[in-house]
């Protein structure tokens, strides 16, 4: 079942189960994952709805508990944490990218990448420093005192992938990241997650419908009714 | 941006809710602190009464009065230094709303037992030589441009016909609890004037006794002197009846205090219901942030700071508009209640009060969605939208 994919594995999935209960009602959602996702990869999570993708992603990215099973991130079993430790672990480790961007938006696109900053105590430059490096990263240097309503979609996910990687997170989770944008835009984030994981050597693990992202990833592994179904490695990316 | 500026933006996400919550918030305060001022205005007035001056009225009610023949007996009774009287003269001046105090006083000894009215001896000889002459207050000359020499005429209505009388003095007062706006005469002259039936009548007995007199013996003494007789009388300390000259106003006062306690209730709940609107609409927000690493805490912090900046506007608005306030409304009560208020200003108790009511209850009104957000199960909350 478990996949050897290149390089040591930085996520590790043994036996997860996850089961909601609605009323009286269990549901099952994964049932007995066992998954390795390699440093630095980039792969993609595809399947039909409600097949499971969200529920993988959030169980790696620390923001839900397996029901059975383990979560080892980046040297840490995640279900062992307190809800306060996970918190930091996830500002540590994790970077987040929502299909519909999520900033906040009382804040400019300056302070929404700063947000996660403000639980690290760095001094004031320092942040501004990072801030500036981020927002050049996702090409955005010039819409820092913007607000999100004064933003296009894919600029807004753009600030969401800068304030994801300001923290220098080792991996990064994206849920349908190009879901709510048209072609271009989306191409644009695409080559944006390739970037961060070619030149910043940040694991990727991103949920989509759509193929053609998907082919940007160098894994692409399908979820069918809670079951990791198959994997498909792309030639060019495995030979790297 | 700092978290302080994170908190203060988010409160203000909603502008105009916000700042009506404020503005909830500041009139709360504004009745407290209003309603607050003009509690503690009465209670001063109060006590400025003078402790060793008694007044002795007719029994039955203040509007009866008490025959001349009481003056002696009462001037004999132990402990009693002084006895002076004053008639209650009622009149319009002109018109109805220039409503102020008129009384009919045996000036001599009226004055003696009211040192903290004062006028310069060349008035005051004016006023002894005038049996028409009449003096007053310095806030009510300047009312109405009065000045020495001037006529006044006065319609009577409890002594009819048409009064005149000359100012020839225009008095001060030296104490808060004696007030500027009162017009004095000679009660000799309505005595003269009046008709056959209503001479020798005195409207209240004021009375000054002696240093560490007990003031009830002697107000027993007297009353137990009037029993049974056509006009019993009660006697009073001058602060006893100035309670009880508005008896119902002391009811009023308690209905105010009541009243400035459940102003407070208000605006805790007019915080809460903001909150409450404000984080149950952020619930996706509140779990983004949780995903990108604040922790439970961060989160309830960053909601019981918003009611704390909205209460804290809230308090800082109504703390600045009630001066005003007091100054505008309050000075008219003190116009025409006279002497029984004695407006003092903002205290910084009731301030305090209420500015801590303010921020303490927005954090209050916080508590529970601030709960709620802390506890939020992170991927139901990011479901919502997702
Ligand atoms: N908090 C929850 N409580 C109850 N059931 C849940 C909860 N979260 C997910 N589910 C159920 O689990 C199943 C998988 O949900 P999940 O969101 O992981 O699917 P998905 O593959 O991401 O779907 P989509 O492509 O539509 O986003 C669904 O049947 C869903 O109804
Ligand atoms: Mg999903």
């Amino acid at each position: 079942m478990s996949d050897a994919a290149d390089g040591k594995p930085i996520i590790q999935l043994r036996g997860v189960r996850k089961v909601y209960r609605r009323d009286q009602q269990e549901i099952p959602v994964l049932d007995g994952i066992d998954l390795d996702i390699a440093e630095r990869s980039f792969e993609a999570l595809m399947g039909p709805s409600g097949s499971g993708k969200t529920t993988l992603l959030n169980l790696i990215a620390g923001i839900d508990r397996p029901t059975a099973g383990s979560v080892k991130v980046a040297g840490t079993e995640i279900q062992t944490l307190s809800e306060g430790d996970l918190a930091s672990w996830r500002a540590r480790y994790v970077g987040f990218i929502f299909q519909q961007y999520n900033l906040l938006p009382v804040l400019t696109a300056f302070q929404n990448v700063e947000l996660p900053l403000l639980l690290a105590k760095l001094p004031r430059a320092e942040r501004r420093r990072r801030v500036e490096t981020a927002l050049r990263v996702v090409g955005l240097a010039d819409r820092t005192e913007h607000y999100p309503r004064q933003l296009s979609g894919g600029q807004e996910q753009r600030v969401a992938i800068a304030r994801a990687i300001v923290t220098d997170p080792t991996i990064i989770v994206a849920d349908e990241p190009t879901g709510d944008l048209d072609r271009k835009s989306g191409e644009e984030v695409l080559t944006l997650l390739d970037l961060l994981h070619r030149e910043f050597g940040k694991t990727i693990v991103m949920v989509t419908h759509d193929p053609q992202a998907a082919e940007r990833a160098e894994i692409i592994r399908k979820l069918d009714k809670g079951a990791l179904a198959a994997t498909e490695r792309r030639a060019g990316e495995i030979e790297r | 941006m700092e978290f302080v500026a994170l908190i203060v933006k988010s409160a203000f996400r909603n502008r105009l809710r916000a700042l009506l919550t404020a503005v909830g918030v500041a009139i709360a305060i504004v009745s407290f602190l209003f309603l607050r001022t003009i509690v503690s205005a009465w209670n001063a007035g109060a006590e400025n009464a003078a402790a060793d001056r008694m007044v002795v009225r007719n029994r039955i009610s203040i509007i009866f009065p008490l025959p001349l023949s009481y003056l002696d007996k009462v001037k004999r009774v132990p402990g009693v230094t002084d006895v002076s009287w004053a008639n209650w003269f009622g009149g319009m001046y002109k018109d109805q709303r220039n409503f102020f105090a008129k009384f009919a006083v045996d000036a001599p000894t009226y004055l003696s037992i009211y040192p903290e009215m004062t006028l310069s001896p060349e008035e005051k000889q004016a006023w002894m030589g005038d049996r028409m002459g009449a003096v007053v207050g310095a806030k009510l000359a300047e009312k109405y441009g009065w000045k020495v020499g001037d006529q006044i005429a006065i319609a009577g209505d409890i002594y009819p016909g048409d009064w005149k009388f000359t100012v020839r003095g225009v008095y001060h007062s030296t104490s808060k609890a004696f007030d500027e706006r009162t017009m004095y005469f000679h009660w000799k002259y309505l005595n003269e004037t009046v008709t056959e039936g209503r001479k020798d009548q005195l409207g209240v007995l004021l009375i000054r006794i002696g240093p560490g007199v007990p003031s009830a013996q002697v107000a027993s003494a007297i009353d137990k002197q009037f029993e049974n007789s056509v006009a019993e009388t009660r006697t009073e300390t001058e602060k006893a009846f100035q309670m009880a000259f508005l008896s119902m106003v002391s009811a009023v006062l308690v209905a105010i205090q009541i009243v400035s306690i459940v102003v407070l209730f208000i605006l805790v709940l007019i915080l809460a219901n903001t909150m409450a609107m404000a984080t149950r609409e952020r619930t996706t927000e509140y779990a983004v942030l949780r995903a990108i690493g604040f922790s439970p805490r961060h989160v309830v912090m960053m909601v019981v700071g918003e009611g704390l900046v909205i209460g804290a506007l809230g308090a800082a608005l109504g703390v600045a508009l009630t001066p005003p306030l007091v100054e505008v409304v309050g000075r008219g009560l003190e116009a025409s209640l006279g002497n029984f208020l004695d407006l003092q200003g903002l205290a910084l108790g009731p301030v305090a009060a209420a500015v801590a009511v303010a921020i303490g209850g927005g954090m209050l009104a916080s508590a529970v969605p601030a709960w709620r957000a802390g506890r939020l199960r992170l991927v139901d909350a990011l479901r919502k939208v997702d």
